[in-house]
């Protein structure tokens, strides 16, 4: 993957939908934070309110793993 | 009639002289709508706070009513983005903690530091009596046994075939052999050590082979009814 493309900024979306790819291959704690870090991404790109469908999504991926 | 009860408080309000009291709770509330976002957390709460004990007072001290509905629903409305503002606040440090913005490179990173623990976790190296191609020499599955040279997880005697039976207990006569030799040359403490390995093999050995003479006899598979002393060892 080229520097520029493993630089670029996900946006809240992408980054949840990555984040659920990686998360088997991850140890307890780097799940923890890697869950945080997307819904804290989450959170300041929608400061009035998270999109139903992006809060569901972090919902389902917590449940399953935290 | 809401009409007049504005009228007679903003008739009121004209005539009071209270310190306390300068201008309406909405107003307040507006004031405070549009600042919410710049204030800290706990300027927030205290604000919040002194919104309601001020609508508290203006209400039902001064005026002799109840709180009206517009008013609560304008306050739960105020907390809720108070909560909203404080959560994003915590989420801004959040990222900041964690590097800024989320890009490959932090997956990447997750799953490195992943593998580097997982590779701190692992066993530490076998002895060299007791490492996988030591295993192998004795003629054992080395992946299915634990250091003690037991197999990991062993099948119940009765549920194996005789074959299975016959593989294991020639494994375990090798590991049994390779801890006797193992003994002679060791010192006293290091002896009570490869005692207690022998152990569980022995057991292990013991089992398996009272399960394969019952096949063969079924009356060895019962327990044998002590002999009477006589009073002296044989």
């Amino acid at each position: 993957m080229a520097r520029h493309e493993t630089e670029r900024i996900f946006t809240p979306e992408e980054f949840v939908g990555r984040v659920a790819v990686v998360l088997p291959d991850l140890v307890g704690p780097e799940r923890f934070r890697l869950l945080t870090y997307a819904r804290a991404w989450a959170d300041v790109n929608y400061p009035e309110r998270l999109p139903a469908e992006l809060d569901n999504q972090l919902q389902e991926l917590e449940g399953a793993w935290l | 009639m809401a009409l007049t009860d504005s009228a007679g408080r903003w008739v009121k309000d004209r005539l009071s002289d209270d310190p306390d009291i300068k201008e309406t709770p909405e107003k307040s509330a507006k004031r405070l709508a549009g600042a919410i976002e710049k204030l800290s957390a706990e300027e927030r709460q205290k604000n919040l706070q002194h919104l309601r004990a001020y609508s508290d007072l203006y209400y039902q001290g001064r005026h002799n009513m109840a709180v009206p509905k517009e008013m609560t629903e304008e306050l739960k409305r105020l907390e809720e983005r108070a909560q909203r503002l404080n959560t994003v606040d915590r989420a801004r440090g959040v990222v900041q903690q964690f590097g800024g913005p989320p890009s490959e490179q932090s997956l990447n990173e997750a799953l490195e530091r992943s593998q580097a623990q997982r590779v701190q976790v692992q066993p530490r190296p076998l002895p060299v009596d007791i490492q996988p191609q030591a295993a192998q020499q004795v003629g054992r599955d080395a992946d299915s046994l634990r250091p003690n040279g037991m197999a990991q997880t062993p099948k119940v005697a009765v549920e194996m075939t005789s074959a299975e039976i016959a593989k294991e207990a020639r494994q375990l006569h090798g590991r049994f052999q390779q801890l006797s030799a193992r003994y002679e040359g060791a010192s006293g403490e290091q002896r009570a050590q490869i005692r207690e390995q022998m152990q569980p093999v022995v057991e292990r050995e013991h089992e398996l082979r009272k399960e394969f003479m019952g096949r063969l006899n079924p009356e060895v598979k019962q327990d044998r009814v002590p002999e009477q002393s006589i009073g002296y060892g044989r």
